[in-house]
């Protein structure tokens, strides 16, 4: 008896000297340790790098959540093939939204060779989730040029706030339409949730299309959620929307912006 | 006139609070000592059911407060419990804790339900310390305040979330040390401990099981409290 005892004292006692980071004061405590404002600090190291430029590869990972194995596998992947300009997070890195899960997945993310963004999903939005996402990343509608490309990135899960607040945004939409030029040619639109899913505002899913046309040589649109890679004309329009695999599914886009055109991969590690 | 009158009545009620509590200490005396017992009013059964009663309901007069830092049910948390069994090697603890808002927009209050069981008890000879190398069990936590939900609200489709953000399950396990102060030498209090303890809640264990690189120092969370024997 007393051997047992003993063994659990000892084994407390180490794990009590090891337990100096583990203070929690609860699952949702939005008390945010380390690296913030990521977006913005990453939207600006991509506008320099890419300047000018107008051929370029990117990828987008999406849905990590409680993958942390498959994230650091995909950073891996990303980073050994050394042609990857930025990253674009689609968006649920987090799955019940506990302020751990977003630092676990930023640190994760910062060990990726390029910068990246990173959009917010609807299970970041649950509990104090979106307050973290907005603390780590910053705003959930954001836009940056990467050579001559616009990139909207645009918060688009209208379920989470029981439509209490606009999503999507059409003010933010309609400011990156009247936008100068400042040698943008093309428009790319990365989104959480695609129209006609049940997390959409699907009362407005038509005009957002509509809004969406109007933005500068708009080239096709992203999203994540449903966990599978697929390809769609959703409104017959000709504008395309690919949608990203979760990484569980060890899955990622590498797309390759050209003078003229663009290349989309299904890639996986 | 009227000074005098209230003087009066002044004196009359201290002189019969005397008297009352004078006779009062006496019976307890006589009551107390068994042998010099003259006369027993008999009681009654409904004053025997009636101190039944008082005593069942004294039973939920707390036997212990304590004060916790940390421990995933706020920065700091006050609660009420009652010790039992045959050495008080169960414990039943009601926590009321606080969570500043840091970078969310609103302060938290969470409410916790707390069970633990402590098999052992190490007594160092004859001294006034003794250990308790095992403190462990689970608790409840849920969320007050806020947009915190037990099941979804019905805006969702069913199932779509299928957990709840307010309503935590946590396991623990931990430790003890506790002082207690001589029997002749109390007066508020019998003594008091100091805890420690891990947990770690439902959501995380769900995570550090499906994933290897979360390990296990990354979801457990540290407990540092103080039990009030009262």
């Amino acid at each position: 008896m007393s051997k047992y005892i003993n063994c659990i004292f000892f084994l407390l006692i180490v794990l009590f000297f090891a337990g100096c980071d583990m203070i929690e004061y609860h699952p949702y405590e939005a008390r945010v340790e380390g690296e913030t404002g990521i977006n913005a600090k990453n939207i600006n190291l991509i506008q320099k790098r890419l300047e000018g430029k107008k051929e370029f590869k990117f990828a987008m990972i999406s849905d990590t959540q409680r993958s942390y194995d498959e994230t650091k596998k995909v950073v891996a992947a990303i980073n050994a093939r050394g042609d990857i300009s930025f990253v674009i997070h689609g968006g649920d890195q987090a799955d019940f939204g506990l302020t751990k899960e977003f630092l676990w997945t930023r640190n994760i993310l910062n060990n990726l060779y390029m910068p990246y963004v990173v959009l917010l999903g609807n299970h970041d939005c649950l509990g104090t989730g979106e307050d973290v996402y907005k603390e780590i990343y910053g705003h959930a509608n954001f836009a940056f040029t990467a050579g001559n490309v616009r990139f909207v990135c645009l918060n688009t899960n209208a379920l989470e706030y029981d439509y209490s607040v606009p999503v999507p945004d059409f003010d933010f939409i309609e400011e990156e339409i009247n936008r100068e030029p400042n040698g943008v040619e093309k428009t790319i639109v990365a989104m959480h949730v695609p129209p006609g899913d049940v997390e959409f505002n699907n009362n407005v899913r038509k005009p957002f299309e509509r809004y969406l046309l109007e933005l500068r040589g708009i080239q096709f649109c992203l999203y994540g959620h449903n966990h599978y890679f697929d390809e769609k004309e959703f409104f017959g329009d000709g504008l395309m929307y690919y949608g990203c695999t979760n990484v569980a599914n060890k899955g990622y886009f590498v797309i390759t912006i050209k003078e003229d055109g663009y290349e989309i991969e299904k890639c996986s590690f | 006139m009227r000074l005098r009158n209230v003087l009066f009545s002044i004196l009359c009620g201290a002189c019969m609070t005397l008297s009352a509590h004078g006779v009062d200490s006496l019976s307890s005396e006589v009551l107390a000592d068994g042998v010099g017992m003259m006369y027993v009013p008999e009681r009654s059964i409904y004053e025997i059911r009636k101190a039944n009663r008082e005593r069942q309901w004294q039973r939920l007069i707390p036997t212990h407060l304590k004060l916790q830092y940390a421990g995933s049910i706020g920065f700091m948390s006050l609660g009420v419990g009652w010790s039992y069994g045959k050495s008080n090697q169960w414990e039943t603890d009601l926590m009321f804790g606080f969570v500043p808002k840091y970078d969310s927009d609103k302060n938290k209050l969470v409410f916790t339900v707390k069970q633990s069981y402590i098999p052992w008890i190490v007594r160092f000879g004859d001294s006034d310390f003794n250990f308790k190398p095992l403190a462990c069990g689970v608790f409840f936590s849920s969320v007050l305040t806020g947009d915190f939900w037990i099941s979804e609200p019905d805006r969702y489709p069913g199932g779509y979330y299928n957990f709840s953000t307010r309503f935590r399950a946590n396991i623990f396990l931990g430790q003890r040390i506790t002082y207690f102060h001589p029997r002749e030498k109390r007066t508020y209090i019998q003594g008091c401990s100091l805890y420690y303890e891990f947990s770690a809640c439902d959501a995380d264990l769900v995570t550090f099981f499906g994933d290897k690189c979360i390990k296990i120092e990354d979801i457990l969370s540290l407990a540092l409290g103080l039990k009030v024997h009262l």
